[in-house]
C-alpha cells in the first residue's frame, strides 16, 4: 500500500505569538513493502511528519494518499485509514492501560468493530509475531519487564492488522539484545506479513542495518530520500544537519581520506571488515 | 563519595516470582570526582542501584552510604539527595512547570536557594545543556530529547555533589547526544561533580574513566574502558555492545591481522590499519 505526500504544510499554533512552521512544503512517495528509514535532528519534524501519515494531526495545506485515497479529504473515512496505517509512539509501553495483556491488545481490533473469535484469534497471533508467551496474556501489563511492555503495546498496534506500520524509536532504552530482537521481529514482519514499514530512529547503526531507503528531515524540510547507501555517502551534509553515519562509515571514510583505495561506501561491520581484509590481501600484508 | 557495601534487594515478592533477588551482594566505592559508567542487560539491576544511591530504595541488606551518610537514616534522606541528585530515562516525567526556566527552577527553589541564586542558577544549567534560547518556552512545544536537556538542567541547578544518570541521551538526535556528554564531561573534569551513568550506548561508555557491568544483581566486570572493551567476546557474552570500531579490529584480529585489540574509536582503528600498511 503506498503512500504518497504532496506539498505537505503544517504550522503549529497559527496566528499566535508561538506560531512555527513545523513542516514544510514536503514531498515523497512510499512504495508498497518499502522498509524506510526516517531521520533528523531532535524538532526537525520527524514526530509531526509521522502523525499526519494517519490524520492524527491536519495538514494545513499538502495531499496525503494512503492507498490513493487522499486523507485530508473532509469524506476520508479516517477510522479505516487508521486501521490501515498503525503508530507505534515513543515509549509505547507508557500507553498500556488494561487489566491484562490480553484487553489491551484486544482493544484495537475490538473498537474496529470484529467478533470476540476474530479479535481472539488476532490477538494470540500477534502475541506470537511479537515473541510474547501465551501465559502473559492473563498477566497484567504493569508486572511486565520493560522490553516486554513493549511488545504487548506494540503488538496493540499490529492487532489492527495495519499495511503500513510506522515506528518512532521502537529501540530507545533497550539493551542490545533487546535491541536486535524488536528490529528483527519488526524486519520479520516486513518479509513474511509484506509490511511496509517507517521506522524513526536516531541509531543510524540500526538504520544502515534495516532499512532499504533513508528519508533525512532537517528544519522542518525533506532534504533527503534516497538509498541507504547514496544518504550515507554524504556524510559531509549529514553532520552539518547534526546527524551522523555509522561508526563503521567513519572508520572506511578515514581510511579513504589517508589515502587508500578502498570503497567507502560501506555502512555496517561485516562489509567494512571484508572491505579492509580484501585490502590488505591485496596489497600482500595478509 | 559513594561506599556501598554487601547491598541486596527485592522487590515485593509477586505470585510466580521467578529471579528473586534484583542485587544480590552489591560492592562498589566511587571516589569523588570520578566518572562510572554502568553496563548491563534489561533487568540486570542497573536502574535498581542508581535508586539506591539517592535513597529511592533502600536496601534489604547491606547498606549505602552517599558522602558519609547511610541511606537508611531517615533524617538524612533531604540531604542525600540534594548531594545526589538524579536524571532518569524519560524527560516527560520529570517535568513540572509550564515555562522551561520555571522548570528548571523547581528543584533549587525547593531546597531554598536565594531567589537572586536561583536566577544565576537557572542561566548557568540552562547555559550548560544548550537551551538558554529556550528559556520563555512552554516544555510541552519542545521535542523530546530537548525536554530531556531541560529535566538535566533542572538538577544541574542543585548543584550536586553526585549526579546519578539514568541512560540520559537513549531519546537523543547525534548532537543532542554530544552536547549532553560534552556537559556531563564538563561537570565531572571542571565541576569535580562525580558522575555515574548507566548507558546502552557503548560509544558514551567510553569516555567514562571506569566501566562497572552488573549482571544477574552482581559486579561482573569493574575496569578502564580499554580493558573491558577489548573483550568482545566477553561483552557479547553478557548481552552487550561493543563500539563498531572495536569490532572491526576484533573481526580482522580473528581472521589473522596483527592489529590492537583494545580500539575504542573510528580515529584509533585508522589510525592502526595505516600503521600495518606502511
Amino acid at each position: 500500500m503506498p503512500i504518497e505526500v504532496k506539498n505537505l504544510k503544517h504550522i503549529y499554533s497559527a496566528g499566535t505569538p508561538f506560531e512555527k512552521v513545523a513542516l514544510s512544503d514536503i514531498s515523497f512517495r512510499v512504495e508498497d513493502g518499502e522498509f524506510v528509514g526516517l531521520i533528523g535532528h531532535t524538532g526537525s519534524g520527524k514526530s509531526t511528519l509521522i502523525q499526519h501519515l494517519n490524520g492524527l494531526l491536519k495538514a494545513d495545506s499538502g495531499e496525503i494518499y494512503v492507498d490513493g485515497q487522499n486523507i485530508c479529504d473532509k469524506s476520508a473515512n479516517m477510522k479505516e485509514i487508521r486501521g490501515k496505517v498503525g503508530i507505534v509512539f515513543q515509549y509505547p509501553e507508557y500507553q498500556l492501560f488494561e487489566e491484562t495483556v490480553y484487553k489491551d491488545i484486544a482493544f484495537g481490533p475490538k473498537n474496529q468493530g470484529l467478533s470476540d473469535a476474530e479479535v481472539d484469534e488476532r490477538v494470540h497471533h500477534v502475541a506470537q509475531l511479537v515473541g510474547l508467551k501465551e501465559k502473559y496474556l492473563e498477566k497484567s501489563p504493569f508486572d511486565l519487564s520493560g522490553g516486554q511492555k513493549r511488545r504487548v503495546a506494540i503488538a496493540g498496534v499490529l492487532a489492527m492488522k495495519p499495511k503500513v506500520l510506522i515506528l518512532d524509536e521502537p529501540a530507545a532504552g533497550l539493551d542490545p539484545v533487546g535491541r536486535d530482537e524488536i528490529l528483527r521481529r519488526i524486519k520479520d514482519l516486513h518479509e513474511k506479513e509484506g509490511i511496509t514499514v517507517i521506522l524513526v530512529s536516531h541509531s543510524m547503526e540500526d538504520i544502515a542495518m534495516f532499512a532499504q531507503k533513508i528519508i533525512v528531515m532537517s528544519d522542518g524540510e525533506l532534504k533527503m530520500f534516497d538509498t541507504v547507501e547514496n544518504i550515507f555517502a554524504r556524510s559531509a551534509e549529514l553532520s552539518g544537519m547534526g546527524l551522523a553515519v555509522p561508526q563503521a562509515c567513519k572508520v572506511m571514510q578515514g581510511l579513504r581520506e589517508q589515502g587508500l583505495p578502498v570503497n567507502d561506501k560501506i555502512y555496517t561491520v561485516e562489509k567494512a571488515t571484508e572491505e579492509i581484509l580484501r585490502y590488505l590481501r591485496e596489497v600482500g600484508k595478509c | 563519595m559513594i561506599e556501598i557495601q554487601n547491598l541486596t534487594y527485592s522487590y515485593e515478592p509477586a505470585e510466580d516470582k521467578v529471579g528473586g533477588l534484583i542485587l544480590n551482594g552489591i560492592n562498589l566505592v566511587v571516589g569523588k570526582g570520578e566518572f562510572v559508567a554502568v553496563l548491563g542487560r534489561n533487568g540486570s539491576g542497573k536502574s535498581t542501584l542508581a535508586k539506591h544511591i539517592n535513597a529511592i530504595l533502600l536496601p534489604v541488606g547491606g547498606y549505602v552510604m552517599v558522602n558519609n551518610m547511610d541511606t537508611r537514616d531517615e533524617e538524612k534522606v533531604w540531604d542525600i539527595r540534594q548531594s545526589a541528585a538524579m536524571v532518569f530515562q524519560n524527560p516527560d516525567n520529570q517535568i513540572v512547570a509550564t515555562v522551561v526556566e520555571e522548570d528548571v527552577a523547581f528543584a533549587a527553589e525547593n531546597l531554598g536557594v536565594p531567589s537572586a541564586e536561583i536566577r544565576e542558577r537557572v542561566d548557568y544549567a540552562l547555559q550548560a545543556v544548550g537551551m538558554s534560547k529556550f528559556r520563555k518556552s512552554a516544555p510541552h512545544l519542545l521535542s523530546g530529547g530537548q525536554k530531556q536537556r531541560i529535566a538535566i538542567a533542572g538538577v544541574i541547578a542543585m548543584k550536586p555533589d553526585i549526579i546519578v544518570f539514568d541512560e540520559p541521551t537513549a531519546m537523543l538526535d547525534p548532537v543532542g547526544r554530544k552536547e549532553v556528554m560534552k556537559t556531563i564531561g564538563i561537570l565531572n573534569k571542571e565541576y569535580g561533580i562525580t558522575i555515574v551513568m548507566i548507558t546502552h550506548n557503548m560509544d558514551e561508555a567510553v569516555c567514562a574513566d571506569r566501566i562497572v557491568v552488573i549482571d544477574g544483581g552482581r559486579i561482573i566486570v569493574d575496569d578502564y574502558p580499554r580493558n573491558v572493551f577489548s573483550n568482545v567476546d566477553k561483552m557479547r557474552q553478557l548481552g552487550l555492545d561493543v563500539p563498531q570500531a572495536t569490532q572491526i579490529a576484533f573481526n580482522l584480529k580473528k581472521a589473522g591481522i596483527d592489529i590492537r585489540s583494545d580500539i575504542l574509536d573510528e580515529k584509533e582503528c585508522v589510525e592502526e590499519l595505516m600503521k600495518i600498511c606502511r
